[in-house]
């Protein structure tokens, strides 16, 4: 349900602030003229009833950007569930939505203890109950040290035009360790902005995977600091897009101290007019020795007239790393196709299967089965849905 | 009716004539072997019969128990019995070799109006062919090719030919990068295939592999035109003498 009156009036001005300017850097491929004119309200927390499928393992839900305690699984062994931030260490990136978000967002706070069950899955459900309404989801996650869980993180929204403005901050103590596996799978015409920021101590290890098939327009940003030594961070990504659709990955890797590892794989298919969007940095402070980093942004076009956008950089101020990073772009192979067909394999079933194959070996990194079978759904229905038939 | 006939078959590539007037006949049963120099159009003969892109025929016909192949699509004409076991098989990075073993097989069955195959018994089928090459459930598993030596994508080859039991079966240079112990294991494969109602079609340039698998007829390509037929002494001739003859005789 969309808020009072003179709440909507409010939040006209603070999303118009929030904006980017036009030419600022990391905004600038981004296609946001929806969010000026598209008069998003902000939702209300009413506790409305709404239908949500029966979740099999633990799941905590989130309706309209606010924590819902009666679609969630009443208790969690050691994850802790509160109503107000700590201080959060987390390198948010200070801008307009980062501040729409801490003005609009009903935070919530999970503390992660020794106590949680490093081999099940807890499922983070955010869903938007209605077209029109803009939601800011706010999540601190606290992993204590020692901890282990595995999170995935699912957006759904109905068909007309709405926005998420999401900020989950990861604060990983000594040696906790997080796998964070998200589904950006939107309505089709919503707008879908979040940013991800994780702080991670000494031995830590962060492992984020995004799949991104949903929105009109998605900006998927992950900003991660390296603040203790021999911390790991394993960032990756799918994102498959058709029709108008914008999706973009932006990722920012930090090795503050030395001796840490990290790595940024992301691979996107594009059709239609579709657009995919790449920006991957990685900054090695001047003593941060030792350090050892990798991205890799691979883009299959599947039309004339899908287009990608690869903003690679290295800040690089130590003298003793290793670090390396490539983009490639490119189209489905012929002598591939051809090879298929000679078997037997009409041609619309050879592309598919190489559209899958290209998306499947960035999954196969995901080390919880049933998260990469599911992963492995979406992306089968996504191709089952006939090329071009969502333009 | 003759397995595979090839009446006065011209193509081209890029606007060059390569194939001037092939006319070939397999009957059930038989073994052909296709030998000729370097140049002589014998790739471009294999990828003219399976249908590959950018090979352009200019006139004739390719008829397959009696129907024109050359007005079906590559998959068709697969699915009608034709195999072509490549020269430099492909490299499918996250296509696994069962997903692929059985998505041809099932494009074939659906091809011919059949249901889809039942997984465990394609399964037990699949590891009775490999046996055969000494491929086990590893290889299987593994994305096609990738990583696989010269070797081993020839037994693949064979696999997927033993797996799909074509009518005709072309093989195209299907000896060259192997050693004497892969070609042995392949053309294990390729023998295990021969029965009285499948036509055999192999593409080389050195006699060595007719040791392995004995024709029924050798003929000699140069110049786009088969040359000269003969029984398996042919081959015998050729490796003796060479292909000086010919190759001057064309020019």
């Amino acid at each position: 349900m969309i808020a009072a009156p003179e709440s909507a009036a409010r939040y006209a001005a603070d999303l118009a602030a929030a904006l980017p300017a036009k030419k600022a850097e990391y905004w600038r491929y981004n296609r946001l003229a929806a969010l000026r004119d598209g008069g998003f309200q902000p939702a209300a927390n009413d506790g409305a009833a709404i239908a949500v499928a029966a979740a099999e393992g633990p799941v905590l839900t989130f309706v309209d950007g606010f924590f819902r305690g009666d679609l969630s699984t009443a208790k969690i062994a050691g994850v802790t569930v509160a109503r107000a931030l700590p201080e959060v260490t987390a390198p948010v990136r200070g801008d307009g939505f980062g501040d729409l978000n801490r003005k609009w967002a009903a935070p919530v706070h999970l503390t992660i203890d020794p106590a949680a069950d490093p081999t099940s899955v807890v499922r983070l459900r955010h869903i938007t109950s209605a077209g029109g309404q803009a939601s800011h989801p706010r999540l601190h996650i606290s992993v204590v040290a020692g901890a282990t869980i595995r999170l995935v993180e699912e957006y759904h929204g109905p068909a007309d035009a709405y926005f998420v403005n999401g900020m989950t901050t990861l604060d990983l103590a000594t040696g906790a360790r997080l796998e964070l596996y998200k589904h950006q799978g939107e309505g089709a015409r919503a707008v879908h902005l979040t940013q991800t920021a994780a702080h991670l101590g000494a031995a830590a290890a962060l492992t984020y995977f995004v799949l991104q098939t949903g929105a009109a327009v998605a900006r998927n940003e992950v900003t991660v600091t390296l603040a203790g030594a021999a911390a790991v961070a394993d960032l990756g990504g799918a994102y498959l897009a058709r029709g108008h659709q914008q999706l973009d990955n932006t990722v920012l890797v930090d090795h503050a101290v030395a001796d840490c590892r990290s790595a940024q794989i992301f691979r996107g298919v594009l059709d239609d007019q579709a657009h995919g969007i790449f920006q991957g940095k990685i900054a090695v402070r001047r003593d941060a020795q030792r350090s050892a980093g990798e991205q890799l942004s691979r883009a299959l076009l599947l039309s004339r007239r899908a287009e990608v956008s690869t903003k690679p950089e290295l800040e690089i101020l130590a003298d003793d790393v290793q670090c390396s990073h490539g983009a490639t772009i490119g189209e489905l192979d012929e002598s591939q196709i051809f090879y298929l067909r000679a078997r037997g394999i009409p041609l619309a079933m050879a592309r598919a299967l190489l559209i899958n194959a290209f998306v499947t070996e960035t999954l196969e990194t995901i080390d919880v089965p049933a998260v990469r079978d599911a992963f492995g759904a979406v992306v089968g229905d996504w191709l089952a849905t006939a090329e071009g038939a969502a333009a | 009716m003759a397995l595979l006939e090839i009446i006065d078959l011209h193509a081209e590539v890029d606007g060059t004539p390569i194939l001037k007037g092939i006319d070939l006949t397999i009957g059930a049963g038989e073994v052909h072997a296709i030998m000729g120099p370097n140049g002589a159009g014998k790739s471009t003969l294999s990828h003219v019969i399976a249908g590959r892109d950018g090979y352009q025929v200019t006139g004739g016909e390719i008829r397959l128990d009696g129907e024109d192949l050359l007005d079906l699509e590559i998959d068709a004409r697969a699915n009608a019995g034709v195999f072509l076991a490549m020269q430099y098989p492909v490299e499918l990075p996250g296509v696994g070799g069962m997903t692929f073993l059985k998505a041809a097989v099932n494009a074939k069955r659906k091809y011919h109006g059949e249901d889809e195959v039942d997984a465990m018994a394609f399964l037990k089928l699949v590891r009775a062919k490999a046996k055969i090459l000494g491929m086990g459930d590893e290889m299987l598993k593994r994305p096609v090719n990738v990583g696989f030596s010269g070797g081993e994508k020839k037994r693949n080859e064979a696999l997927q030919m033993l797996v799909l039991e074509p009518r005709l079966a072309v093989l195209d240079e299907t000896d060259s990068g192997l050693d004497i112990d892969a070609l042995r294991i392949v053309a294990g494969g390729v023998n295990a295939l021969r029965d009285s109602t499948r036509g055999i079609l192999m593409i080389t340039h050195y006699q060595r592999l007719l040791d392995y698998i004995q024709p029924d007829f050798v003929h000699v390509l140069a110049d786009g035109r088969i040359q000269r037929s003969g029984g398996p002494e042919l081959a015998k001739e050729l490796e003796a003498n060479g292909y000086a003859a010919y190759t001057d005789a064309a020019a």
